[in-house]
């Protein structure tokens, strides 16, 4: 993940039928986070992105779950169990798991507002750990 | 053949040789002995004909055509230096919408994004944008030149895969085994016998339905001559074999995939869409300065000799001085690939033997160590910079600028403690040439304390009063009080590195200097450059003090993600990774040409009893689950015989750990005793309980954290055998850990058993914050609120002496009570584990401080 490069933004259908793209958030600090159902870390961290998007939408923070290579039914499912509101998008061919060279899930893109990377993250964080990592994106208004 | 026709065609013939390498550069032959050979057999011809034609022997046009023999050598010599000596051409592969940089050609390589469409059409092309921002679009089949490296792009067979479970879902296909984890698209690059034949292979996994692939690539020639029933002679396919989670292959779930139709195997719907994908060859090529010089020689003087003129004789001497001197500059510019090679001649291709690559997670705000802050920028300082003193990587001071670490025995520290002398070394100097002195030390000082420089931290400096210099090379520290560590200060890192007195004393502040930017230090290597957001390049120290340091330049990489470090190892773009995650480590062990070292830290893993709170607050029962864990079983399976054992707060490796000391033995049955003699009565149930109060609580670490979720799983069970109901209550980090005032759990007393680590940032044995009677919260870090008043006064006493023997055996006692007492039980040191390169030779990581400590020593060399 180049830190400093544009972020790659693709057009994906959303959980609700919809369009929808990184694209679409530039403007905001996004949190990308590559995950899919059967991935049991992305499970247990999802609580806290929840949470994380919750205690920071105010401020400008948008976390964009990005399903890879499952369909819809099965991210709807997921999501439902787990009351998430955060925006979800279905990447049935992986193209950002790719664009983003991810080597496990799952993985997490800090993005900044004028779409570039800043940060990427393999493995399963903590709340504190991401708000730590979206802190100061955040504040650098 | 007459001589001069004999040496017309030898040269002629070299000169195809050596132009054939623009036309196919990535042929191997051009990196033969064999291929040398020739050229240096035709060299020696035209040398021969030379010498004769110069006595006269060929007359007056043999004289003429010396020029021309010239040229030929030149296009030699240019030849020779790209192919002999030349890198081998290089194959750079990617999966789809990845970039893979060329630094070869100064140039990142953008592998377009491709779907199931684009891989039959097989018309995807690769990017190469450059360090000057213009960008080309590679066509497939011609090679496109860039200096001295060519690169083609070739298609490469691939297969496009989909997976869907038998209700249409789509499914995750994911490469465990490759670094491209989240690609469809299959490379193929194993070839493995099927059928006896050799064909290209893969595997993928569809973890949602726990199926492992292998796919085979049979070619159209292949399926032609396979004669497998039902499949279309002609037609490319993939043959699909499908496992189950444990690699058994699913019963019956064989067979191939041609065309559009997918295929059901083993509970899953397969499709593949079989076409090509570009790679990359990067090749080197004869200099084209070289070639062009040669070539215009070779005509000219053909020209020359052979076009009637008048005066043209009298010319030639001058013609070939010039060409001579002209070939010179021209094979001069080949030395990019030319030097070192005998040195490098059993090094691995990868390895550019003059310069270490690093790979560094930060990028630091600051080249001034005075004002700089990021913990990753004290690397970048021990190039530039010295400190007095520097770690090994025992954690153990040595000396850097300061000849000798001053104790009371070398008389480097006065009587009463309050005075450290330094004797400085002579022969440093700036690297603007300046003398380094003892004013350089003692405006360091003054730079550190002065309010106006944004200091991160004055701790220890603020003990000194002040800084007397009696001579260039004497430095006389006066402490406020004694103070054992203050032989730590002045370490070459942030806050401490010395920096040059006749360059900033005339400064109001350091925050926004030009130095800042463009260093001035005495350390092993200079600043030569910084790419903001991408590298900074240093160049060897030919006066250093301690002796010129063995490699001739280093290149710092910021790259800060640890997954792309980890592939930039992989892949030996950096030769040095580290600070590497023990869960990245694991990888690392298969990655060909890596090597991993990796040292004890002052890092330790424990547990954490809450001595206030019933029932921990009984020594017994402490004592008793001392004896019911088994710390060998959590030391090997969960840290992954990663790391040092040891049970009190002084790390074994580190000369402050009394050796007597040792873990419990693993013992139930002791524990059941301990429990039973202080009233703890097994119940009908399995638990014990006293005064009908069950032996149950809970242990909390930060959630997430998968080591320490482990262990809290592997303690239940072994307290439990030992009557104990251990429950468990993990919390986020920011209420675990969270300061007094804010509520925090561990700060507030409200956790009973905890596990988690503590850091220590300097190897000094000084361990008041954590344990002393004073440091209780909310004034200090003492989380077991265990209160000993001895330990108290052993503390202040070690505090007050530098005599090592002195403190150590304090610092013993408190050890002895620690391990009687048990308010905590260490688990681990966690280890710190570099990555390198296996042909750089001399990386030693260290506990603290910075693992370039030692760079000056650093080297390439074989196996």
């Amino acid at each position: 993940m180049l830190a400093g490069a544009p972020a790659q933004s693709f057009p994906l259908e959303t959980l609700g039928g919809g369009d929808g793209a990184l694209a679409d958030y530039r403007g905001k600090v996004v949190l990308v986070n590559l995950w899919a159902t059967w991935c049991a870390p992305c499970r247990s961290e999802t609580p806290a992105l929840e949470q994380l998007y919750r205690s920071n939408q105010g401020r400008g923070l948008v976390v964009l779950g990005i399903d890879q290579g499952e369909s819809r039914a099965a991210a709807t499912k997921f999501a439902h169990e787990l009351s998430l509101t955060y925006p979800i998008l279905i990447d049935t061919e992986q193209r950002y798991g790719r664009a983003y060279a991810a080597i496990g899930l799952p993985t997490s893109v800090l993005v900044d507002r004028t779409g570039h990377i800043v940060q990427g993250v393999d493995g399963e964080r903590t709340l504190a750990e991401f708000q730590t990592l979206v802190n100061p994106v955040l504040k650098a208004q | 053949m007459s001589q001069r026709a004999f040496a017309l065609s030898v040269a002629a013939a070299a000169m195809a040789l050596v132009f054939a390498q623009l036309f196919v550069p990535s042929w191997a032959g051009f990196h033969t002995w064999q291929y040398a050979g020739a050229l240096g057999l035709c060299a020696i011809g035209l040398f021969g004909y030379i010498g004769a034609a110069r006595k006269g022997e060929d007359g007056e046009t043999g004289n003429r055509l010396i020029v021309a023999m010239i040229g030929a050598l030149v296009t030699i010599g240019a030849g020779l230096a790209s192919g002999l000596l030349g890198p081998d051409s290089e194959i750079v592969s990617r999966a789809p919408a990845t970039v893979a940089p060329l630094p070869d050609v100064n140039a990142a390589a953008f592998f377009p994004n491709a779907d199931a469409a684009t891989i039959e059409r097989g018309d995807a092309r690769v990017v190469l944008r450059r360090r000057n921002g213009s960008s080309v679009e590679l066509a497939p089949g011609a090679p496109h030149f860039f200096g001295t490296t060519a690169v083609e792009q070739r298609p490469q067979p691939v297969a496009y895969i989909e997976a869907t479970d038998p209700q249409g879902n789509h499914l995750t296909i994911t490469q465990p085994t490759n670094a491209a984890f989240l690609s469809p698209v299959l490379f193929f690059p194993q070839k493995l016998e099927v059928a006896k034949r050799v064909l290209p292979a893969d595997s993928f996994a569809t973890p949602a339905v726990h199926r492992q692939i292998k796919a085979f690539l049979f070619s159209a020639a292949a399926t032609k001559s396979a004669n497998f029933h039902g499949l279309q002679a002609g037609a490319p396919a993939v043959l699909f074999a499908v496992d189950d989670d444990n690699g058994d292959l699913v019963p019956g779930a064989i067979g191939f995939v041609q065309g559009d139709s997918p295929i059901d195997l083993g509970g899953l719907r397969l499709r593949a869409t079989i076409g090509s994908y570009p790679t990359l060859v990067v090749s080197a090529i004869p200099a084209p300065a070289a070639l062009w010089l040669g070539g215009l020689c070779f005509l000219g003087g053909l020209i020359f000799a052979y076009v009637p003129r008048g005066r043209g004789h009298s010319l030639a001497p001058a013609v070939a001085a010039i060409v001579l001197a002209a070939a010179g500059i021209g094979l001069g510019g080949c030395t990019r690939v030319g030097t070192n090679a005998n040195d490098s001649a059993h090094l691995h291709a990868w390895t550019k033997p003059d310069t270490v690559r690093i790979g560094l997670y930060e990028e630091p705000d600051t080249l001034d160590p005075v004002v700089g802050s990021m913990a990753f920028a004290g690397d970048v300082y021990q190039l530039i910079f010295d400190g007095l003193i520097r770690y090994d990587d025992k954690a153990r001071p040595i000396p850097d600028l300061a000849r000798e670490i001053p104790t009371q025995a070398n008389g480097g520290i006065s009587r009463d403690g309050k005075t450290l002398t330094y004797h400085l070394v002579r022969n440093a100097r700036w690297h603007d040439g300046v003398p380094f002195t003892s004013a350089d030390v003692a405006f360091t000082w003054r730079a550190l304390m002065n309010p106006n420089n944004n200091v991160t931290s004055r701790a220890g400096y603020d003990k000194i009063v002040s800084i007397e210099t009696p001579d260039k090379y004497t430095v006389r520290l006066h402490l406020s009080q004694p103070y054992p560590p203050a032989v730590y200060l002045f370490e070459d890192l942030n806050n401490g590195a010395i920096v040059p007195a006749h360059l900033l004393a005339g400064l109001h502040d350091l925050n926004k200097a030009n130095f800042n930017t463009n260093p001035i230090g005495t350390g092993p290597y200079r600043f030569r450059g910084w790419s903001h957001g991408s590298e900074m390049r240093f160049d060897a120290n030919p006066s250093y003090f301690a002796g010129k340091p063995k490699i001739a330049h280093v290149l710092v990489r910021f790259i800060p993600d640890q997954n792309t470090l980890m592939n930039a190892i992989r892949t030996h773009e950096i030769d040095v990774d580290y600070d590497v995650p023990a869960v990245q480590a694991e990888q690392m062990k298969g990655f060909d040409g890596v090597k991993l070292a990796s040292v004890s830290t002052l890092h330790w893993e424990h547990l954490t009893f809450n001595t206030r709170r019933p029932p921990l607050n009984e020594r017994a029962v402490r004592l008793a689950l001392a004896y019911a864990t088994d710390v060998n079983t959590i030391f090997h399976k969960i840290y992954r015989s990663l790391g040092t054992q040891g049970p009190v707060h002084f790390n074994p490796d580190f000369g402050w750990a009394d050796p007597a000391i040792h873990y419990y033995p693993h013992d139930v049955k002791k524990a059941a005793a301990l429990l039973d003699a202080a009233g703890w009565k097994l119940g009908p149930n399995g638990i014990r309980a006293k005064n009908g109060v069950p032996l149950a609580f809970p242990i909390s670490t930060v959630a997430g954290v998968k080591n320490r979720e482990a262990i809290e799983v592997l303690l239940q069970s072994e307290w439990r055998e030992a009557g104990v109901d251990l429950s468990v209550k993990n919390y986020p980090a920011a209420t675990f850990f969270a300061p007094f005032g804010a509520g925090g759990l561990l700060y507030t007393g409200k956790i009973d058993a905890a596990i988690f680590t503590w850091d220590n940032t300097d190897p000094d044995p000084n361990d008041e914050a954590y344990i002393s009677p004073a440091a209780l919260p909310p004034v200090g870090q003492n989380l077991t609120f265990f209160q000993s008043a001895e330990i108290g006064r052993w503390q202040k006493a070690a505090l007050l002496t530098y005599d090592v023997p002195a403190r150590r055996a304090l610092y013993y006692k408190i050890q002895h009570v620690l391990i009687d007492q048990v308010p905590e039980y260490v688990l681990n040191w966690l280890p710190e584990i570099t990555a390198s390169n296996v042909d750089l030779k001399g990386v030693r990581p260290v506990p603290v401080g910075s693992d370039l400590w030692n760079i000056a020593d650093w080297s390439f060399g074989p196996n």
